[in-house]
């Protein structure tokens, strides 16, 4: 894995806002909603994306895509550089990256038909043969498991997570190699959300596909993403193995989502250490000096106000597990006694229906 | 002893261009001062529908009331007067709505909307309404409350309004707070937040709770009891810990299995296939008999009835028995 080049590549990327006032329009300062990420995303590896409201992630993603254009950094997506491309140039990779929005109310066209909404990605980026493109709609409904009849209804047809999956099914018909699921389970139940992360576990199996898979909730992440980074106000505060960071949390921000995510298990949860975050995410357009986690943070001293602690990797040869953390080894300490929030917790029940059908 | 709230055999029907909607199908419960009791549930099951009739808010003409009692403190709420409704809601039972950022007037600070609630229901003049308002931020932990008071709603951040929101429903000391999935636009660290928060009030107020959700592992740690609501139905009923150690009905568990949790290992979700069944059609069989792995000739014949399995809890399958006999994971190491 580490020999194979990356299929995407990040580096140094920064997206600012300009905030304008007064009737000049004289530009007051900046939203810096990305503020200098680096990762790479390897071939069919799922790359979790974690953080609260305000930290940037889906300005990342959609600068990535180049939807947004970015204010300085590079993205290199299978050895091209997607910044430096022209308008043509990037109509020919667009097919090839695709994203799966967060509201499947709002993301879909409610005039078109399932049908519709997928022959026209179809048509846009030139799949195949036009003579073919209608059995190839019939197989992508197949494929994220909405039945044949799907084909002629409307968005207002279909329940919340059956519209994702059209969403996804829109996605796929681009043939796309790389998709970037910017929150597409959060809107959905529970019970269904768990169907989703099958199929697309399923799809990525069968279709070789990489994602880049944005959410707030680290238990669902762990279960989808090989490694996961962890964002806090524009910039990654850890990034690791999904199995390596959900067990041992280096940033304190990290401890703190681990703890704050619920566990199903009323025992379990009476006994665990709880982490509260005071507050909220404080204003991008104005981050805290030094660690700009620090205003939030238990761990802090004075020297999280005055330096920006860079990402450093304190992990073990081949298996890299990169902090921004003045004290991340304290927090490691602390992650491994305090063990309630990173042990492994006993439920809930897998149960099986009894051999017998018989009552 | 009389419970607080004791809801009987509700009924409610929606009558729309298409149909009856066959929204809540006949659910019992009670709860006793101070308790608190979540009701689970996917979109459509009829939980919110259920809280929206305690508040008297059910939509006018198109739902119906077919059949059933709500007591609150011993008188039947379902009978009232418009009036009497009046005094009832918001002083006595209050309720929290999902959406922080569409439930309060945008238009009106956050003390004008609060000394509004306060003087409607408490009869006490302006001055004491804004002392009291700033009493409820700062229960509610906003810090410099005073200060905030003449805010709007736009320069609090989405936890913070949600705060306003709980400190509106706490205005008048209610006996029972409704909360209708409060936490679900939130923030995983917001959602503990708010947790700890309405945990804290309640063992400071003693207020009963019903708290309203789609996910199981959010009231693990928060009530003492849950009552697992589906297709209109309720299909569970248990104090907490039984709950979660032993749950007897298939959809209960298909809730619990669906659920990602920070456990090791395992690398697949176990959701529960198909969708709810429409609720336009009468059930004339178990409702979750389509997507159950239990099923049985039985359960397509006739619905079954919510009956006890254990002490205090009670379930409504046929097969209960034997879905409760699964170990749990942890049981098996």
């Amino acid at each position: 894995m580490i020999d194979q080049p990356a299929l995407l590549e990040v580096r140094n990327l920064v997206k600012h806002f300009p905030v304008r006032r007064g009737v000049l329009r004289r530009q007051v300062g900046a939203v810096r909603a990305v503020d200098g990420v680096s990762f790479h995303i390897h071939h069919r590896e799922t790359l979790g994306l974690v953080g609260e409201s305000g930290s940037g992630k889906s300005t990342l993603a959609r600068t990535i895509l180049r939807l947004f254009e970015p204010s300085g950094g590079r993205v290199i997506f299978d050895g091209e550089d997607i910044i430096a491309l022209d308008a043509k140039a990037l109509r020919r990779i667009r097919p090839r990256m695709q994203m799966v929005f967060q509201d499947p109310y709002a993301s879909l066209n409610p005039r078109m038909t399932a049908g519709a909404t997928i022959m026209e990605s179809l048509q846009v980026n030139r799949v195949g043969d036009a003579s073919k493109r209608p059995q190839r709609v019939r197989e992508l409904l197949d494929l994220v498991g909405l039945p044949p009849k799907s084909l002629n209804r409307y968005p207002h047809e279909f329940s919340g997570g059956q519209r994702q999956r059209i969403s996804i099914a829109r996605a796929l018909a681009a043939d796309p190699e790389f998709i970037v699921a910017d929150e597409a389970l959060s809107a959905l139940d529970v019970s269904i959300q768990a169907q989703m992360v099958n199929l697309l576990q399923d799809l990525k199996d069968e279709l070789g596909l990489t994602y880049l898979f944005i959410a707030h909730d680290l238990a669902m992440v762990r279960y989808l993403a090989d490694r996961t980074a962890v964002m806090y106000l524009g910039r990654i505060a850890e990034l690791a193995d999904s199995e390596e960071l959900a067990q041992r949390p280096m940033h304190p921000y990290t401890l703190a989502l681990l703890s704050a995510a619920p566990i199903p298990d009323p025992v379990a949860e009476a006994k665990r250490e709880h982490i509260v975050l005071p507050g909220d995410v404080p204003d991008p357009g104005n981050p805290p000096s030094g660690c700009r986690f620090h205003t939030r943070c238990s761990f802090a001293t004075p020297v999280c106000q005055e330096q920006e602690p860079q990402l450093r990797d304190l992990g073990t040869v081949g298996k890299p597990h990169l902090v921004a953390c003045h004290h991340a080894e304290k927090v490691r300490q602390h992650g491994a006694t305090a063990s309630s929030v990173t042990q492994p917790v006993k439920t809930p029940p897998v149960g099986r229906p009894a051999s017998d059908h018989s009552l | 002893m009389t419970a607080l709230l004791e809801v009987r055999d509700l009924v409610v029907r929606f009558d729309t261009d298409d149909g009856t909607v066959h929204a809540v199908n006949g659910i019992s419960y009670s709860l006793e001062k101070g308790e608190s009791l979540a009701i689970v549930g996917e979109s459509g099951s009829g939980k919110s529908v259920g809280a929206l009739a305690l508040m008297g808010l059910l939509p006018r003409p198109q739902a119906r009331i077919e059949g059933g009692t709500i007591h609150f403190k011993g008188r039947n709420l379902l009978t009232q007067s418009g009036q009497e409704w009046q005094r009832t809601r918001g002083r006595e039972i209050a309720m929290v709505y999902q959406d922080p950022m569409t439930s309060l007037n945008p238009a009106l600070t956050v003390g004008q909307q609060l000394s509004q609630v306060i003087r409607h229901h408490l009869n006490v003049r302006k001055p004491a309404s804004r002392e009291r308002a700033a009493d409820l931020l700062s229960l509610v932990g906003i810090p410099n409350p005073r200060g905030r008071l003449d805010d709007y709603p736009h320069q609090f951040s989405g936890g913070q309004r949600q705060r306003v929101l709980i400190a509106l429903a706490l205005s008048c000391d209610p006996a029972l707070l409704i909360a209708d999935e409060p936490t679900t636009a939130l923030d995983v660290t917001i959602q503990a937040q708010m947790i700890e928060l309405v945990k804290g009030l309640r063992k400071q107020l003693g207020m009963a709770v019903v708290w309203i959700t789609h996910d199981l592992g959010v009231v693990a740690g928060l009530v003492d009891k849950v009552a697992v609501m589906y297709s209109g139905n309720m299909v569970e009923q248990a104090p907490v810990h039984d709950l979660y150690r032993q749950p007897a009905h298939p959809y209960t568990l298909g809730l619990l299995n669906s659920l990602p949790t920070l456990e090791h290992g395992t690398r697949r979700l176990t959701p529960i296939p198909g969708s709810p069944p429409d609720p336009l059609r009468p059930a004339t069989a178990c409702p979750f008999a389509r997507r159950c792995a239990w099923v049985v000739d039985r359960c397509r014949e006739s619905p079954p009835a919510l009956i006890r399995v254990a002490p205090q809890h009670s379930a409504a399958c046929y097969r209960s028995a034997d879905v409760n006999r699964q170990p749990a994971v942890g049981a098996q190491q």
